[in-house]
């Protein structure tokens, strides 16, 4: 009965709305980053504990490196806070939350979501390289930090223009 | 700043050898430069080499029978009583590998033995001796193995069988008249017989199996005293470490022997020497011998001395940051002192909580002082300490405490001083990027010291001043409209001489202008790094915003014991207090690490990019290099 979901939706109102992509940009800035993060941080991590099993005084390094890649997730967190904040949805005050607002905050989370979510797949390639390295270069521990936090410059880039979008919509 | 080195030639007699470099390596001042080819020669060193491997497998086995050594600064020694230990340990090195010996055969016995037992297991019921089980002139045996229900039809078949069922096959013994052997072997054949040889032993099975269990008995007894023993000698574990150190020296001091050139009676070392520590050097070898000659002469165009750094106590700890990034070329320029201010700010800027600040700066105090860290690590945990005490500054101006508001906590309207990160975001961008072109422009200034010390005043112009007058010029024309006329000037005075000057070299006018357009197309790179002082603002803003989020969900566990009186009120405060404990050592560590790492970061690309060279190598001089101790000087 396909007239009973149309009416369901006919039920909202313009405010409904508002409070439901809110809270879809709520959940896709913290799922998004979050799941970049998790794979990431998963990936080094194991390259890291390979590495220590053979040389457990890298456990320092190799610690550094596995959590390069976590950043995203908590770039995803704070984004999503700051929508709850900032929408009222904390607060408990939604009235003012229009399907315009709604979907604006529904955008301001897409840059981190995916910025996110491909840069912490990205960034853990390059920490579990550097976590190799590390294996045979006990050294190269500054090198193998900057190199993967290249990737990062483009997550902080995406958090960035997600808070603006956060904060103006 | 990076010490001047001299060239050092020592040649002394062959007898003195081992006494002046004892004294060196006491006194850490030399870098021996090889004269031999190491690699190729036998370098005299192996034994020591392999002394240095078998205290580090003794101690990393000891490490599993020990207790974990508590936490605690490493033990401090003079030089004499590490070396005084010397015999001791050795003899603690080799009784810890006879146990291991002793344990890892018990162990290999052990396991032989219960291999056998398992073999004999299927026959313990028969009687029979094994050496009776053999071929005599009447009968022949077949010892095997038959499928579950092949039994019975070796019974048909009219041989005399005597089996013991197990769980998968049966084992069967299987006697037939002489003459029917070969009858007897193609039947089984067929029955998919698998024959089984008793290993030479006498006695039946189940006397062999009982002896053998005793055998293991008494193995396992050995087993569990050596185990014992290992025990006992782990207390001893810190002595394998600190005879790990002492060979260690020696070893380091063997391979500088070798790397010294050598006549029948004398030797001649070539080496560095740091320019300030040449009368300290030249007072050891003196004091070890009477007969030699130690000279010094300033470095050559074409050599390329190693690079030391000496810094004001106070930034020396940053030093550890730089040469993260590499050590600085012998001719560049140490670049700690400019870098350590810019280090400092940012590190607090990203960090922005005084509360987090105040845990690092006292949590950093107190490691120093307590665990006594040595060498890099040292000047690490320094950095974070620093780190800290920036943050606490700059908590009031442009964050928070632990999170939370200054004005909740004061009941005032005034804080943050300067600016709310999440209310005034364009202004914070702007400070971030402001002092990021700070930062920048000193880099540039570096460089320009650079040229003009090296008697290059046109590239320090041309090249590098126009860079900071057309970026200044324009930004003020977009900045500030009423300086209109003097943003013009120097806009087009940088780009001017940018575009002129760049390819001052090239004859031909056009190519020149070509360069000089290519130049002008850096514009891209340094607004690149402008926006990526973003960082400062954007990481600021995570730690602020994670605090607070922690805070609310302590909040949260808090008033979910609201309504339950006191006791709801006491056991909200503790629950929460654990909670909210958990969370900010979570965001503590995590922001540190965030704000560390991209402050080093900013350093590395943005700043060093402009002017760093960096292709020096470490001034390694020969010296006690210990891991496990902490030397005291006498």
């Amino acid at each position: 009965m396909p007239t009973e979901s149309q009416s369901i939706f006919a039920s909202l109102t313009p405010n409904d709305w508002g409070i439901i992509f809110t809270m879809l940009g709520v959940a896709f800035a913290a799922v998004l980053a979050g799941i970049g993060s998790a794979i990431g941080v998963g990936k080094a991590g194991q390259a890291a504990a390979g590495v220590v099993a053979e040389q457990p005084d890298r456990f320092g390094n190799c610690m550094v490196l596995q959590l390069l890649p976590g950043s995203q997730g908590i770039y995803g967190f704070a984004v999503a806070i700051l929508i709850l904040i900032f929408s009222g949805v904390l607060g408990g005050d939604t009235s003012a939350l229009t399907l315009e607002k709604g979907l604006s905050y529904f955008a301001a989370s897409l840059p981190i979501a995916f910025g996110g979510l491909l840069s912490a797949l990205h960034q853990a390639k390059v920490a579990v390289s550097g976590i190799h390295m590390l294996a045979k270069r006990p050294d190269g521990f500054g090198n193998a930090m900057m190199f993967t936090l290249m990737v990062e410059t483009y997550a902080l880039l995406s958090l960035i223009i997600s808070v603006f979008l956060v904060l103006f919509a | 700043m990076i010490v001047p080195m001299k060239r050092l030639t020592l040649v002394a007699l062959k007898a003195d050898e081992e006494a002046i470099l004892q004294a060196l390596q006491r006194t850490g001042t030399v870098e021996v430069i090889s004269q031999a080819d190491v690699s190729d020669e036998k370098t005299g060193d192996e034994q020591l080499l392999s002394q240095v491997q078998r205290f580090e497998s003794a101690a990393q086995l000891l490490k599993r029978y020990g207790e974990k050594p508590p936490m605690g600064p490493k033990p401090e020694m003079s030089a004499e009583e590490l070396f005084a230990s010397m015999p001791e340990s050795v003899a603690l090195m080799e009784r810890t590998e006879e146990l291991d010996k002793t344990l890892a055969a018990a162990r290999s016995e052990i396991e032989k033995k219960e291999t056998l037992i398992e073999t004999l297991l299927p026959w313990e019921r028969l009687d029979a001796r094994i050496e009776d089980i053999h071929a005599t002139r009447s009968v022949r045996y077949a010892v095997g193995f038959l499928p579950l229900c092949a039994v019975e039809q070796v019974e048909a078949a009219g041989f005399a069988v005597e089996a013991f069922p197990g769980v998968r096959e049966t084992a069967v013994l299987v006697a037939s008249a002489a003459s029917e052997y070969d009858e007897m072997q193609r039947a089984l054949k067929e029955l998919d017989f698998a024959e089984f040889n008793f290993p030479a032993m006498k006695g039946t099975p189940r006397m062999n199996i009982r002896a053998l269990e005793t055998e293991i008995a008494s193995l396992r007894e050995t087993e569990a005293q050596t185990v014992n023993a290992l025990e006992t000698v782990a207390k001893q574990r810190t002595l394998l470490l600190e005879g790990l150190d002492a060979t260690s020296i020696e070893r380091d001091r063997a391979r500088s022997a070798a790397a010294v050139e050598k006549t029948t009676s004398a030797f001649i070392l070539e080496g560095w020497v740091r320019a300030d520590e040449e009368e300290k050097a030249q007072k050891a070898v003196a004091g070890a011998a009477e007969v030699f000659s130690f000279e010094t002469r300033e470095p050559l165009e074409e050599e390329a001395p190693p690079s030391a750094m000496k810094n004001k106590k106070l930034v020396e700890p940053f030093e550890s940051i730089v040469t993260m990034y590499a050590y600085p070329s012998y001719r560049g320029v140490d670049a700690t002192a400019v870098m350590a201010p810019f280090y400092f700010l940012f590190f607090g800027m990203m960090l922005s909580d005084s509360g987090y600040g105040l845990a690092l700066f006292i949590g950093g105090l107190l490691f120093s002082k307590y665990m006594k860290p040595q060498g890099g690590m040292a000047k690490l945990a320094r950095v974070i300490t620093y780190g800290g005490l920036s943050a606490l500054i700059c908590g009031p101006f442009i964050g928070t405490f632990f999170g939370m508001n200054w004005n909740d906590i004061f009941h005032t309207d005034i804080f943050p001083l300067l600016f709310d990160p999440m209310v005034d975001v364009m202004p914070m961008m702007l400070l971030s990027c402001g002092l990021g072109l700070v930062h920048m422009f000193t880099g540039i200034v570096v460089k320009m010291y650079m040229c003009f010390r090296d008697g290059d005043p046109q590239s320090a112009i041309f090249d590098q001043l126009s860079w900071i007058l057309l970026l200044t010029g324009l930004i003020l024309l977009f900045a500030a409209p009423a300086l209109k006329t003097v943003a013009l000037v120097l806009t087009a005075l940088g780009g001017g001489m940018l575009l002129l000057f760049s390819g001052r070299s090239k004859k031909n006018p056009i190519m020149r202008i070509g360069s000089g357009l290519g130049a002008l197309y850096n514009i891209t790179g340094y607004l690149s790094d402008i926006l990526s002082y973003v960082r400062i603002f954007a990481l600021g803003l995570v730690s602020g915003a994670m605090g607070m989020v922690f805070n609310l969900i302590g909040g949260m566990v808090y008033d979910a014991f609201g309504g339950l009186g006191i006791v709801g009120a006491i056991l909200g405060c503790i629950l929460a207090g654990a909670v909210l404990l958990v969370l900010h050592v979570f965001s503590l560590f995590i922001n540190t690490l965030g704000a560390y790492a991209h402050c080093a970061r900013l350093q590395f690309i943005e700043f060093f990019g402009k002017f760093y060279e960096a292709d020096g190598r470490a001034f390694k001089p020969l010296r006690f290099n210990t891991r496990n101790v902490i030397l005291r000087d006498k």
